[in-house]
């Protein structure tokens, strides 16, 4: 061994001993699960697709008749039967289906961008996917369309022309593709890479920047670039299209005031909007669209917002209610979610499509995909997925909505996971 | 929904078999908890989060009817578990750039803790922020190397790529440390 090995061997060595086995916090196991018979799967499935199919018909008589407050048309497109999530623990994307959880297929993502790399997915009407993927031998990702068959099986898989997305220190963090498939639209944030920094006798870390977005020509790779979000901390939360693909909508949080002497955005400091861009401008400023919704008295934490196609309505995830504070320590957020739709010519309120408490936020894990929509290529079913993760990752939740209901998902615990359909 | 603590010495009270894969699971961990979690901690400073880490692999592998090979199953857990590693401070990284107040705050705060617990003296302090330096992949192959004394073939393993890389990664990360050290190769 070298002194360089040595030194290496007995620096990890202590380091490690500083870790005592007594000190450990237990693990805890999850419950057992029950054994069920070969049969009750198939007939389970059987019995799941009557009463979607039952519900779907009620759900359709009594929007019939509610139509008139202005919003879209909901539950009148089939439910998807699989969708896709980005594979747990390094594995690749899945296909799921809906009705029964069971994973139909993987996405055949190179075995070495699995390592390390979240997946970033996006769905296209026709059963048409997005997935971007770590490229092999670059610090970068890549962008690849497939299909999915109405067995759920993968096909067409190939890798969308254009190069290698990002780098080392700009990964995608957010994607939609266009109705039809032939752009996607890729967000991309900021997450220095570099040597240690910021620490005692270390330079300070690099500051943080603004997400930009590009649009990729699926068929040619041909990129446009989106800039120019309001201060350092701005962050693209999430991405919708147009059925005509003429407008791309964004939601974008930004922090006016942080915490002194830190990256943190200060309590209140936060603000957050909704635009839309017009993609044939080939480019440009990301405030140079309208704004369709923006953080409000009435809306004072929207964490997610997507444009239905026909463009009229924004489907928004709010978070509302009080935060409480005990021994000093604040919640994050506020605990009340909403799954609501807003009028966009007016900014009212047309309906609520789910609520939920999220308890004490003091210590979930508020990354900015802490919670996730996901709409169906029609517009009319969504995946919420909330990965709050706290403790030991047992009070997150992930499903799709279904009259006021969150219909249980794999993976049921939330997870910090990206999916689509 | 009620959940079973599983000791660090052994199943708790009450515990029983969470599926065919629970027994072999348990057993897994019961020998390589403290290793897991040090591994864990060694890529990313933060005790606690080394701990969910390990906790969330844990869970997992117990959710599930079927386990990897059983030959290979600890090279499983512990690519889980580097996995694991590299989501998290994909996390922190995005996190403290905006909106995580808790993990960024924390993140600050942690990058060395474990080293502050150990009371390092100054030359390991140095060699492990030298090693802080060097490329994810480089950094979780030296570990793996010279901390648990893995040999080419189970990092290659572990890691999901080829023995030769190992040893050229290895060789690599070696020299780049030897030139932070300012030591010869």
């Amino acid at each position: 061994m070298t002194r360089t090995e040595d030194r290496l061997t007995e620096a990890l060595t202590a380091a490690a001993r500083a870790v005592p086995e007594e000190s450990l916090r237990p693990l805890i196991a999850p419950p057992a699960r029950r054994r069920r018979p070969a049969w009750l799967a198939p007939v389970a499935a059987a019995l799941g697709i009557v009463l979607v199919v039952g519900l779907a018909l009620a759900a359709g008589t009594w929007l019939s008749g509610s139509r008139s407050s202005g919003g879209p048309a909901v539950g009148q497109a089939p439910l998807p039967r699989y969708y896709l999530v980005e594979g747990l623990q390094g594995g690749a994307p899945v296909a799921r289906s809906t009705a029964t959880g069971k994973i139909t297929a993987t996405v055949p993502v190179p075995k070495e961008a699995n390592v390390g790399v979240d997946d970033i997915l996006a769905g296209a009407r026709g059963g048409v996917f997005f997935v971007t993927a770590a490229a092999p031998g670059t610090s970068g990702e890549r962008l690849y369309r497939f299909s999915l068959t109405t067995s759920g099986q993968v096909t067409g898989f190939a890798v969308v022309p254009g190069g290698v997305l990002g780098n080392r220190n700009w990964s995608p963090d957010a994607m939609a593709a266009s109705p039809d498939g032939s752009r996607v639209a890729v967000s991309f944030a900021y997450a220095y890479a570099g040597p240690g920094c910021g620490s005692t006798g270390e330079r300070p870390c690099p500051a943080p920047r603004p997400d930009y977005i590009d649009i990729i020509d699926a068929g040619t790779g041909t990129r446009s670039v989106w800039r120019g979000g309001t201060g350092p901390a701005f962050s693209v939360a999430s991405l919708s299209w147009t059925a005509d693909g003429r407008q791309l909508v964004y939601l974008g949080q930004s922090c006016r005031r942080l915490q002194l002497n830190t990256e943190v955005c200060a309590h209140g400091g936060r603000t957050a909007e909704v635009r839309a861009l017009n993609p044939a401008a080939g480019g440009g400023r990301l405030d140079s669209g309208p704004v369709l919704l923006r953080q409000s008295a009435r809306y004072p934490y929207i964490v997610q917002a997507q444009i239905t196609p026909d463009g009229t309505t924004i489907t928004a995830v709010v978070l509302t209610g009080r935060m409480s504070s005990s021994h000093g320590i604040s919640d994050l957020v506020p605990p009340d979610l909403s799954v609501i739709q807003v009028s966009r010519a007016t900014g009212q309120p047309l309906r609520v499509l789910y609520q939920r408490n999220l308890g004490r936020t003091t210590d979930i894990n508020t990354g900015p995909d802490f919670l996730q929509l996901s709409q169906d290529g029609a517009g009319q079913h969504w995946l919420l997925n909330g990965g709050l993760c706290a403790g030991h990752c047992t009070d997150g939740f992930n499903g799709w909505l279904r009259d006021g209901q969150l219909v249980p998902l794999s993976p049921v615990n939330g997870r910090e996971v990206d999916q689509a359909w | 929904m009620s959940y079973q603590i599983w000791e660090a010495g052994g199943l708790g009270p009450g515990a029983s078999p969470v599926a065919d894969s629970g027994a072999s699971v348990s057993a897994l961990f019961r020998e390589h908890h403290a290793e897991l979690v040090r591994l864990a901690v060694l890529m990313t400073g933060d005790r606690a989060s080394a701990e969910d880490i390990v906790q969330d692999v844990f869970a997992r592998l117990c959710a599930r009817d079927q386990l990897p090979d059983p030959g290979g199953v600890l090279a499983y857990v512990r690519a889980a578990v580097l996995n694991g590693c590299r989501s998290a401070l994909r996390r922190r990284a995005v996190a403290r750039r905006f909106g995580a107040a808790r993990d960024a705050l924390a993140a600050d705060g942690i990058r060395r803790s474990a080293e502050s617990e150990a009371l390092l003296a100054e030359d390991r302090r140095e060699v492990l922020a030298a090693l802080d330096g060097l490329s994810r992949r480089r950094r979780e192959v030296l570990v793996l190397r010279y901390w648990l004394g893995l040999p080419e073939a189970e990092i290659a393993a572990v890691l999901g790529i080829s023995p030769g890389t190992v040893k050229s990664t290895a060789a690599r990360g070696i020299a780049a440390l030897a030139r932070q050290l300012g030591e010869p190769a």
